[in-house]
């Protein structure tokens, strides 16, 4: 083998000899041998001449003594201050065999000569390694144990070892395809130049793929974007937001394109459509709600999700059932070895989860989180702090089962459930002004995930799932009744194959299948609760009547769906289709009457969703992007209802259309832009009429629109920091009947900006901050009363639909966290600011009795939540 | 953990909007109650409708009332517990009423079909239109608006309609068993000042106390007032017995009420409620009203004028 070296080659030169002692005139001593330099000692090369390739000679005077050591050196004939220091201070450290004068050794001055050259050192050695490198994980940096990290072009490859490094023998100069890969994170691919002699040590950051499909081709670890208009949270990175306690779903409410949610509620309203229409999948199963009542906390613990990602709207085939956005939820691959987890405590709750791999191919996670703010807070004197922020008790657990049978298959089951418990209660001297209020409501999953890689390099997924969703709420306004069950048990089915067919397409197809069996019963007003379209004053008793009713109702649906996903060049283009037909099946085509017999009714009804997601890189720092999609999204159950709905109404309908640009401004630092208009079509709304038929108080009336556009500039985790910017200006709007006026949607929010980052000061230490501005609510102005002598309560007389709004929102959190590494264990204090400025932000209109004045309620002032977390 | 805890509690404390109005304070005229004798009544009926209305100054005379019948039934989307075309000086659905108070008011004899459990006509080719619901207590109810001092006021009378979706042997057992209501009876306003003994005030009759006392008041009513009755219950679809609960409102127009609103419910059966009363610190003349409603629409009211020394 031949290699470059940096040794100098060292010409010795004596140039005559002189004695240092005093010579006998008479008898002068003669040199009977010369010094001979046994002990050579190479000088330092100056860095910067040896990299500009300068050779250099200095001449030196070395003064040697008897004993063969070097005394006093002068420069004699210098080649620059460098060269002349290291050539000295090697000299210093030679040692000679003495000058001998008449056979004694004798102390002479020599002249000589270092020479300062760079020569090729041919060297053979065994074989060595000459690639190596560590893999690790992209955001935590941790090492990653037994992936394959594979030279595809001379079909060589090696697995890494518990510290996460590889290395191969002898690899022939020259580049080299690179594949790395393992059955649960992003397969890589990229191209590495091998030099000759040169041995190449790298590191690779690679993450877990999407558990809904493989990954095929990704250059460097960046993901393939499966939205055109999609934000793509980590948990590391989400943990660190401030306001979310660590709680990585709740960072959702921070992304672009989302409206504030009020306090008290955890709403998601994304692109101007109404909560319910956004639906949220774990792993690709549907969940009924993604946070605990009043959106304190999520349901699912953070330490399970990978990440989460955010389409607000023109999502590709693979989903549907939805007018609105999509919130998809990925689970983490748990620790491949050894016994981890947490345990955590802040002022809402306590946390703990478990994990363990019993070996190679099996392992297991429990976790589980259970609330106390509600008894802490009385306990500690606030006893009607409930009466004004409503604080539900919750607990939530999850269990996985993982197994990797193969190298090539993975299989996770996976159980999760969640319970929100809500009681409070006002007492009164007056029989009418009694409240009491009780919710109960919560979920159960069981699903299993079956992830294969075939042979032919297709990949496949099946997802069946069970799981019921209950919510059973009972209001009592003095005398009058109010109560609303509803209970769901449902069977899923998610499937979904894809393979690379070509070069340049990559097709896919799956079955999302859902069957939901409600069971309901409501007991009170006709409008009660408030629906989108009601005008309504915040803590008004409910008017009018009081009816009953107890209907089932079987909503199924398939959507058959296909993708292909074309690459022509620069250009990216994903057509796709869904077709789900669904059926809608129900007891009760009308109230009951007597002893007259139930008559059902069953309906099939057809959706045909075309898809289109295009992308144009115009380069390697700007892409343009283009989404459109036709959705369907069928009625809700409550509202089929033959006393207080409308057992006729089918699917509602939207389409989504968006268009917008990333620009990549640094590696790390995107900005990303987006403009986008959703029509929504046959919306239900209350029926105007006085008289409206029987089974029909809800219609097929309304329509929709939201229009606006989106801008993120995110800087993503390097040097310690993250953050971004975000900023959406938005305008929703109804119309709830043909006749009717175009009106602001009840949660539009015109202007939503978000500014937050965080920072690791090292040491442990990280501080973040938060800052947000939203547009305040629309509300409708009450512009008189009259009063209801029967209730001995004025009613108000309202004014124009949604033509006020509550004042802006503003607030700063803070969030300071201490990180504390004690052996294999840490510890995370963390400290969570809200609202740091102390502004009275408002949050409802409230009025006087007989609506003459009126104030706002405001949310949190200043709050401190103070959170402990041991990891180990 | 107690420190962030306790900055919760004051966090949370904030969020209470602070409205300084007070319901029993009759600082503008307003209508304070409005009673139909009889207290329900069947479609074509006649009943009196009489308004009591009052202002800082003390009762207004209500003899410039205008009634108006309102034919309108409320549509899903009206807010409140009137159709908004019921809100109109004119128009389609509002029939004049008479003017004064007391007043003579006939039903319509369609007012089951507007207002309560009959199904409401339908045009020639329409699906049959969905009846009103009832109230808590089982009743329907004809809007009159009435106007004459302040914002205008719903007179709901208490209209007496067939069941609407009951069974044959249920709608029979109701109409055995049911009795309309009737007002209930106020009696002698039991007082007490700053501890003394009680006295019993007639309706009218005046009460005399010093500026700044505390005066104890306590509502009384017959026995019967609260009355039993049969409901046809929605959720079982079976009859089932009920007693009404009382309501009783205070207005007065100067000094302090500690409530605007007291009573018993359905499973109390005292026949009083209290409230206290602190009397105005400088001597002159108030009022003092107690309005007493069932839970079905009976009313009752009284008035004493106070003399403050």
């Amino acid at each position: 083998m031949r290699r470059l070296t940096p040794a100098a080659a060292v010409l010795l030169v004596l140039f005559g000899t002189r004695a240092v002692a005093s010579p006998d005139p008479d008898g002068a001593p003669k040199l009977s041998r010369a010094p001979k330099l046994v002990t050579f000692v190479e000088a330092e090369y100056p860095p910067e001449e040896k990299a500009a390739g300068v050779t250099a000679q200095v001449v030196l005077s070395i003064e040697i003594a008897a004993d063969g050591t070097v005394g006093n050196v002068e420069v004699v004939e210098g080649a620059g201050t460098d060269f002349d220091a290291a050539a000295a201070a090697a000299v210093r450290r030679f040692v000679f065999e003495p000058a001998e004068f008449d056979g004694r050794p004798t102390p002479v001055k020599i002249t000589f000569r270092y020479a300062f050259t760079i020569k090729e050192e041919v060297v053979k050695l065994a074989p060595q390694v000459n690639l190596e490198g560590t893999v690790l994980e992209r955001f935590k940096k941790v090492p990653m144990s037994g992936v394959t990290v594979g030279i595809k072009d001379l079909d060589v490859s090696a697995v890494t070892g518990a510290d996460g490094t590889f290395g191969f023998l002898d690899v022939p100069p020259g580049e080299h395809e690179i594949e790395i890969s393992a059955p649960r994170l992003v397969t890589v691919r990229t191209t590495e130049t091998v030099s000759k002699d040169v041995k190449k040590t790298l590191r690779y950051f690679v993450e877990e793929r999407d558990a809904a499909v493989d990954e095929e081709v990704v250059v460097r670890a960046a993901r393939v974007k499966k939205e055109t208009v999609e934000t793509r949270i980590v948990t590391e990175e989400a943990r660190r937001v401030p306001g979310t306690q660590g709680d990585t779903l709740k960072v959702v409410q921070n992304l672009p394109g989302v409206a504030r949610s009020s306090l008290g509620s955890g709403a998601l309203v994304v692109w101007g459509s109404a909560p319910r229409d956004t639906r949220v999948a774990i792993d690709g199963v549907d969940l009924p709600a993604l946070y605990h009542g009043g959106g304190l906390r999520s349901t699912v613990s953070s330490d399970l999700v990978r990440s989460i990602d955010l389409a607000p709207g023109s999502y590709n085939a693979e989903y549907g059932r939805g007018l609105g956005g999509l919130v998809r939820v990925e689970l983490r691959e748990l620790p491949p070895e050894g016994l981890h987890g947490y345990a955590a405590a802040d002022t809402y709750d306590a946390s703990a989860m478990l994990t363990s791999a019993p070996s190679e191919r099996v392992r297991l996670a429990v976790a589980g989180r259970y609330s106390y703010l509600d008894r802490l807070l009385p306990a500690l004197g606030q006893k009607d702090v409930n009466d004004v922020v409503p604080i539900p008790r919750y607990y939530d657990y999850q269990a996985r089962l993982s197994v990797v049978p193969s190298k090539d298959e993975d299989l996770s089951l996976v159980l999760l459930g969640s319970d929100d418990r809500l009681r409070r209660t006002v007492t009164s001297d007056d029989p009418s002004a009694a409240r009491s209020q009780s919710v109960a409501s919560g979920y159960r999953r069981v699903f299993l995930r079956w992830n294969r890689i075939l042979s032919d390099g297709s990949s496949f997924f099946l997802v069946p799932s069970i799981g019921d969703d209950f919510s059973r709420s009972t209001f009592a306004y003095g005398d009058v009744p109010l109560r609303l069950d509803v209970m769901a048990r449902r069977l899923g089915l998610r499937a979904g194959w894809r393979r690379r067919a070509a070069a340049w397409v990559t097709v896919s197809a799956g079955v999302d299948a859902q069957a939901v069996n409600y069971a309901l019963t409501r007991v009170g007003s006709l409008v009660f609760p408030a629906r989108e379209g009601d005008r309504v004053v915040f803590g008004q008793p409910p008017a009018g009547g009081v009816n009953s009713d107890h209907w089932r109702v079987m909503i199924a649906s398939a959507g058959l769906h296909g993708i292909a996903e074309l690459t022509l060049g620069p250009l990216s283009v994903s057509p796709g289709l869904r077709l789900e037909p669904y059926v809608i099946d129900g007891d009760r085509a009308f109230p009951p009457v007597g002893e007259t017999p139930k008559r059902g009714y069953t309906r099939i009804e057809l959706a045909v969703e075309p898809r289109l997601q295009a992308a144009l890189a115009m380069g390697p720092r700007l892409t343009l992007t283009l989404g459109a999609g036709l959705y369907h999204q069928p009625p809700d159950p409550e509202d089929l209802s033959s006393v207080f709905g409308n057992p006729e109404l089918g699917l509602s309908s939207a389409w989504h259309a968006s268009a917008g640009a990333a620009i990549k401004l640094t590696g790390t630092l995107v900005l990303e832009t987006t403009g986008f208009y959703k029509g929504l079509d046959d919306l239900v709304s209350r029926s105007a009429s006085p008289t409206p038929p029987l089974a029909g108080a809800l219609v097929h009336d309304a329509v929709g629109r939201s229009y606006g556009g989106q801008v993120l500039v995110r800087q993503q985790l390097v040097r310690g920091f993250f953050g971004w910017v975000s900023y959406s200006w938005i305008r929703a709007e109804r119309r709830d009947h043909p006749s009717y006026g175009w009106r602001p949607f009840d949660y539009d929010q015109t202007h939503v900006l978000s500014l937050l980052g965080s920072y690791e000061l090292g040491r442990g230490w990280e501080v973040g901050g938060r800052f947000r501005f939203a547009t305040g609510a629309p509300r409708t102005p009450v512009v008189g009363a009259y009063y209801d002598p029967r209730d001995d309560l004025y009613q108000p007389i309202f004014g124009v639909h949604n033509s006020t709004r509550v004042p802006p929102f503003a607030s700063l959190d803070v969030r300071v966290q201490r990180t504390v590494v004690i052996s294999r264990t840490k510890l995370l204090l963390s400290l969570d600011v809200q609202n740091v400025t102390n502004r009275k932000n408002p949050e409802e209109v409230v009025y006087s009795y007989d609506f003459r004045s009126r104030a706002y309620i405001t949310g949190l002032p200043a709050l401190a939540l103070l959170g402990a977390r041991l990891e180990f | 953990m107690r420190a962030p805890a306790l900055i919760a509690i004051l966090a949370l404390a904030g969020c209470k909007a602070e409205l300084d109005t007070h319901p029993w304070l009759v600082d503008s005229p307003r209508v304070l109650a409005v009673r139909s004798t009889p207290a329900e009544a069947a479609p074509g009926q006649l009943v009196t409708l009489e308004v009591l209305a009052a202002g800082p100054g003390g009762p207004i005379d209500p003899s410039g009332a205008v009634w108006v019948l309102c034919l309108v039934p409320r549509a899903p989307t009206d807010p409140g517990v009137v159709s908004e075309a019921c809100l109109l000086p004119a128009g389609e659905g509002l029939l004049p009423a008479g003017a004064g108070s007391p007043v003579d008011v006939a039903l319509p004899y369609d007012a089951c079909a507007r207002f309560g459990s009959d199904v409401p006509p339908a045009s020639p080719g329409e699906p049959p239109g969905r009846p009103a619901d009832p109230d808590e207590t089982g009743g329907y109810y004809q809007p009159v608006r009435v106007a004459v001092a302040g914002d205008p006021a719903f007179a709901l009378v208490r209209t007496t309609c067939n069941l609407g979706s009951a069974s044959v042997e249920v709608a029979a057992e109701f109409l055995e068993r049911y009795h309309a209501n009737q007002n209930p009876q106020l009696l002698p306003l039991i007082v007490s000042v700053g501890g003394g003994t009680p006295n019993a005030l007639g309706s009218e009759q005046p009460l005399e106390v010093n500026a700044g006392a505390a005066v104890h008041l306590e509502a009384s009513w017959s026995a019967d007032s609260a009355e039993a009755y049969v409901q046809y219950d929605l959720v079982s679809r079976l009859i089932v017995d009920r007693r009404e609960s009382i309501r009783v409102s205070w207005f007065v127009t100067a000094g302090e009420l500690g409530l605007e609103r007291s009573g018993r419910t359905e499973d109390d059966p005292a026949t009083t409620a209290g409230n206290e009363y602190t009397t105005p610190g400088l001597a002159g003349a108030a009022d003092l009203w107690l309005v007493l409603r069932d839970s079905r629409g009976g009313v009752a009211y009284q008035h004493h004028p106070i003399a403050i020394r």
